[in-house]
């Protein structure tokens, strides 16, 4: 995937957390939403298509992991997300909305801070990816 | 040596990152947590306010975030609209910062708590050894931010 797939696929993902959360699904919504943070690491990145490919034949490493989400962090390079909104996205994202998801181990309040961090580091990511990548040539 | 009631609450980060790193994990990650209790403590010490208890701080850190305060950990926390309602025109995109940097913290006060052959069990809920790393500075910017806030209580 390029990085205009990956925004387009986080978009939808925020989109679809969005309706989740309005019919009470937050176990979904929450997968949703660390699914557009994902995309939305891999959108933003500048470095994402540059990169070789790994063993699976993927252009990147997935951002779900420390050493992925911090570099990308580094490379990404906007005051809105820094390492330690990287930091934030694993921990709410992965660590508590991710694993809810398997566990449902998050107690309600917990789960809804995570969903209401989480949901606006997306909608953050959503905007530095939209405004950061290449934009097609407007000449005929 | 220095104790730990004579450094401030960054000091206090500062060793328990190395505590951590040299591989005491259990006691590094409570020493985390206590770093930035000591800095929750300072800054309500520093404006008058006493909250002996984990509710109480933890109030505190909401109140920093403009959010109301629970009375117990099982009543829901009322995010303000400015927290779940899209603004197009506002790109600061307002995020409950405090209470994500004090979640961090209290989460390794988890992990000091909790087994070591349970975190290994289960590498998916819990950090691993090395994963701790990105989380220092979510830690640091809480007491960073502690340090330097200002409350209504210091208007003139």
């Amino acid at each position: 995937m390029n990085r205009s797939d990956h925004l387009n696929t986080a978009q939808l993902l925020a989109a679809r957390a969005d309706n989740l959360l309005q019919i009470g699904e937050n176990v979904l919504a929450g997968e949703a939403l660390w699914g557009a943070i994902i995309h939305g690491v891999s959108a933003a990145d500048p470095e994402h298509e540059i990169q070789p490919p790994d063993r699976y034949g993927n252009p990147h490493l997935a951002p779900n992991t420390k050493i992925a989400l911090e570099a990308a962090a580094g490379q990404i390079q906007n005051p809105l997300f820094t390492v330690v909104a990287a930091g934030y996205c694993l921990y709410h994202g992965q660590r508590h909305l991710h694993n809810h998801f398997y566990h449902l181990n998050l107690p309600p309040n917990a789960l809804r801070l995570s969903l209401s961090i989480s949901r606006r580091y997306a909608r953050r990511l959503l905007r530095i990816a939209a405004t950061s990548l290449p934009q097609p040539n407007s000449n005929p | 040596m220095t104790t730990s009631k004579t450094l401030t609450p960054m000091q206090q980060l500062d060793n328990a990152i190395a505590i951590l790193e040299s591989g005491e994990v259990r006691q590094g990650c409570a020493l985390v947590y206590q770093a930035a209790r000591a800095a929750v403590d300072a800054t309500t010490t520093r404006h008058g306010i006493s909250c002996p208890t984990h509710l109480e701080a933890y109030n505190f850190i909401l109140a920093l975030d403009g959010i109301p305060p629970i009375a117990s950990y099982d009543d829901p926390v009322e995010l303000p609209d400015r927290y779940t309602v899209d603004d197009p025109s506002d790109d600061t995109f307002p995020i409950p910062e405090y209470v994500a940097g004090f979640g961090v913290a209290e989460s390794f006060q988890e992990h000091a708590d909790t087994p070591i052959e349970v975190q290994q069990s289960d590498p998916c809920l819990y950090w691993q050894p090395g994963e701790f790393r990105i989380f220092y500075p979510a830690v640091r910017e809480l007491i960073d931010r502690l340090e330097n806030v200002q409350l209504p209580a210091d208007a003139p």
